[in-house]
């Protein structure tokens, strides 16, 4: 089994050139276009500010972020990919930029620290037997690892594409993707 | 190879990261090793659940309301609220950072006892702080530089009277981080100077985002 050359899944063609007229005429500052645009993408912002976040209250903030940073962008949106895989895009880095604020916060306060994965929440060992969802697991990596599996093995991005919007070494990259992968089979495995 | 395989290499092997050679080693041993074989079937089969769960998940009530309140759409309204009182965190954070910018100053000038302060004119450089430190900073100017682009964007939806006030902040704010940059350049182990850089920074952040989001919403 392999991932290689695994996509980003894609919208439908015809979903595609309806958010892409919807994006043109939001362009112009239709806000009924872009609330139409809205209902068609909002599920999916949803989900991966979820998985990312792992929590209700923060991706609930970071997917707000994330639509306003759209409205105010349209501009640079030209067409040449799909409107959904550049919302896609510009969702996981507005939900990545929120981490780094928060790890900035954090050193404000612990500068002597040398705790590189300071912001994770702990995985909190579970009850035996207590079986756990893939999804349940996911919110329980740690964000560093929860990141990476997130956005190569839920969402089909390339480790180049994870590596410029992470800024991680592809290295480092491997070595999240396969702590997280160990984490979940021990986490499922319970 | 006799030992068994680590999941480093079963991941990598999942993903296509393996050079020929290689992956050609770890497929014999596969063939070979239950255990192994075991192991990479069940690591396979979390990444294709992983490529099956839902693309979409359900809005909270509400939400696109709470958005639509946010999206500036063209045109400055006056404020329904005097701007005295929307202000005030800008006030606040000015002077915060008044207080923070004479704390760097006592350092620096308690030490150095042998002539005037010079300190808001020399211009530290971020070569002068700690790995870790200039990281933070790169961080802080890319955020910055951002809000100030969207801010400048906006900045006709906002009273001259609040313009002037953000104006004067930052200037604090701005006279606040030169002064511990220069501080800790001459004293770069002081945890004390280091966190009055960090907060600086984390003041004019807050003050630009602050700032920024008071014009969207005018």
């Amino acid at each position: 089994m392999s991932l290689s050359g695994a996509i980003v899944r894609s919208p439908s063609p015809p979903l595609a050139d309806e958010s892409a007229e919807l994006a043109r005429r939001a362009q112009a500052g239709d806000v009924a276009a872009f609330e139409r645009l809205y209902r068609t993408h909002a599920g999916h912002v949803r989900a991966i500010c979820l998985r990312l976040c792992a929590d209700g209250q923060r991706a609930e903030e970071a997917a707000q972020d994330a639509w306003v940073r759209a409205w105010e962008r349209l501009s640079t949106w030209r067409g040449d990919a799909a409107f959904g895989t550049w919302l896609h895009r510009l969702t996981v880095n507005a939900v990545l930029e929120s981490f780094r604020a928060e790890r900035r916060r954090i050193a404000r306060v612990m500068l002597s620290g040398d705790e590189e994965d300071g912001v994770d929440a702990p995985i909190s060992a579970s009850e035996p037997g207590d079986a756990l969802d893939l999804e349940r697991a996911i919110a329980r990596l740690p964000r560093g690892a929860r990141t990476v599996f997130v956005l190569h093995d839920v969402e089909g991005y390339r480790h180049s594409e994870i590596a410029t919007m992470t800024g991680l070494a592809e290295g480092t990259l491997r070595a999240q993707l396969c702590r997280a992968r160990r984490l979940l089979m021990e986490m499922l495995d319970r | 190879m006799t030992h068994h395989l680590d999941d480093q290499t079963l991941s990598d092997l999942l993903d296509d990261g393996l050079d020929a050679a290689t992956r050609t080693g770890v497929e014999e041993h596969l063939a070979s090793c239950d255990a192994c074989f075991s192991r990479h079937q069940r690591m396979g089969m979390l990444v294709t659940h992983a490529g099956a769960l839902p693309r979409t998940m359900p809005t909270p009530p509400g939400e696109w309301q709470q958005i639509r309140a946010r999206l500036h759409t063209g045109g400055s309204r006056a404020f329904a609220t005097p701007w005295w009182t929307r202000r005030g965190a800008l006030l606040a954070a000015g002077l915060a950072l008044v207080i923070a910018s004479s704390a760097v100053t006592a350092l620096v000038v308690g030490g150095r006892r042998d002539g005037p302060s010079q300190t808001a004119a020399i211009p530290a450089t971020t070569a002068a702080l700690t790995p870790r430190l200039a990281a933070l900073e790169y961080e802080y100017t890319t955020v910055t530089r951002d809000l100030e682009r969207q801010l400048a964007e906006r900045k006709h939806a906002l009273t001259p009277e609040t313009v002037a006030a953000v104006e004067r902040s930052l200037r604090t704010i701005e006279t606040a981080i030169a002064e511990a940059r220069v501080a800790l350049a001459r004293d770069p182990g002081s945890e004390t100077l280091a966190r009055l850089l960090v907060a600086g920074h984390d003041q004019k952040v807050e003050l630009l985002r602050h700032a920024t989001r008071l014009a969207t919403q005018s």
